[in-house]
């Protein structure tokens, strides 16, 4: 039998016994078979992909070493009876250090000097000298603090040189600037300078006293005392 | 007394504000109830600048406050005798011996405690060397030995008693 579908394409359609027809046993499985045939290959991928999944879940995690070990305030190393110098950017050598110990620290970039000796220059002639039983410096070497029977002389080109005498001075080495937050001393030619803390501006010259402060000065005809201020 | 030039001059402040010391140009600034000390002398003032005109050679100048003028004590050579002295500012050349009072200048001899000779002027220089007193523009003290010229510059000298045996 033929059937015409006006505003359809000419498609030839059988309709008869010999059609196999949905629903029937022998055909459900030959469609699965033939589904599992096409899409092997996309499960094949869909399992390797969940075991990749599975592996990366339950392997063993690498211990993360930045975190775990904590950073310890201890030395990452050690120089004896060293000498160390440090240039400018012209060359210019600015700083010789000498001590016994020297231990640096990783933790806080910090640099630890036992009986220091300290010598530094600047390109105008200024010239500055300290030791001390103790220091600690940056790591630049920019700030020094001097701790334990601590001196300090800084010196211009024919200039009277300025002594700084205290248990505690820190020290800027690229202005020869020195502080004092407890009792110090300075002393130039005749004259002696006392008090509880003070700041020397290296640039110019210039010294702050800051809490009561006494001042002694020596008369030419005068014999010279010692040192100290009494 | 003259001895007190070959002392140390010590100079304390009170520290309620900073001292400030230009070590260049060797001048010492402190401020707030300053005290200068050098043998027997004694100056007290709100501000005192220590020049060091040459080395070893020390210029003092203090400055008394509105409230407070400066306060002047030096025992004297003499037995029992002190100078005592307030002015505005003072003025003090150690190596000079010469102290000047500045201001409103009141100066007191005290032989024994007592006040024997006093004075109040402009100005009044005290040369410790020479043991003589100007007085510029005011009143000399009464039966001074004191001549008044005409700028109004009284000059007053003491006349040294015989010194006791022994004293230079």
């Amino acid at each position: 039998m033929e059937l015409h579908l006006p505003d359809l394409p000419e498609v030839p359609v059988s309709v008869g016994a010999t059609a196999p027809r949905l629903g029937t046993p022998r055909s459900g499985w030959r469609w699965v078979s033939g589904l599992f045939v096409a899409a092997w290959p996309l499960l094949l991928m869909a399992l390797l992909a969940l075991g990749t999944w599975w592996l990366v879940r339950h392997a063993p995690r690498q211990p993360d070493t930045a975190t775990t070990a904590p950073v310890r305030h201890v030395p990452d190393y050690r120089l004896e009876n060293f000498e160390a110098e440090r240039f400018d950017a012209q060359g210019q050598r600015v700083l010789i250090l000498r001590g016994q110990h020297l231990q640096h620290f990783q933790d806080t970039q910090d640099v630890r000097i036992d009986t220091l000796a300290l010598q530094g220059h600047l390109p105008d002639g200024r010239a500055i000298t300290a030791d001390a039983r103790q220091a600690w410096m940056d790591d630049e070497g920019v700030q020094v603090r001097l701790e334990g029977q601590a001196q300090v002389s800084s010196r211009l080109p024919d200039a009277e040189p300025i002594q700084f005498r205290g248990e505690q001075l820190t020290l800027q080495t690229r202005r020869h600037d020195v502080t004092a937050n407890q009792l110090a001393q300075v002393e130039q030619g005749r004259s002696l300078f006392q008090a509880q803390a003070m700041h020397f501006d290296g640039v110019a010259r210039v010294l702050t006293l800051t809490g009561p402060a006494r001042a002694r000065f020596l008369p030419a005809q005068a014999r010279s005392p010692s040192a100290s201020p009494n | 007394e003259r001895a007190d030039r070959l002392q140390p001059m010590v100079v304390e402040s009170d520290g309620r504000q900073a001292a400030s010391v230009d070590l260049n140009r060797k001048i010492t600034v402190l401020n707030g109830n300053v005290s200068i000390t050098q043998g027997t002398l004694r100056i007290l003032a709100e501000r005192v600048e220590i020049r060091e005109e040459a080395p070893g050679r020390f210029m003092a100048q203090a400055r008394g406050s509105s409230l407070q003028p400066t306060r002047f004590r030096q025992k004297r050579d003499r037995q029992d005798e002190v100078v005592e002295a307030e002015s505005n500012r003072v003025e003090y050349d150690s190596a000079a011996e010469r102290v000047r009072f500045i201001g409103d200048a009141k100066l007191r001899v005290l032989r024994n405690g007592k006040v024997s000779d006093e004075a109040h002027a402009a100005v009044i220089v005290y040369d410790q060397k020479a043991d003589t007193l100007v007085f510029e523009g005011g009143s000399p003290p009464a039966g001074a030995a004191a001549s008044t010229p005409a700028n109004g510059r009284a000059r007053l000298v003491f006349v040294p008693r015989q010194a006791p045996e022994g004293q230079p």
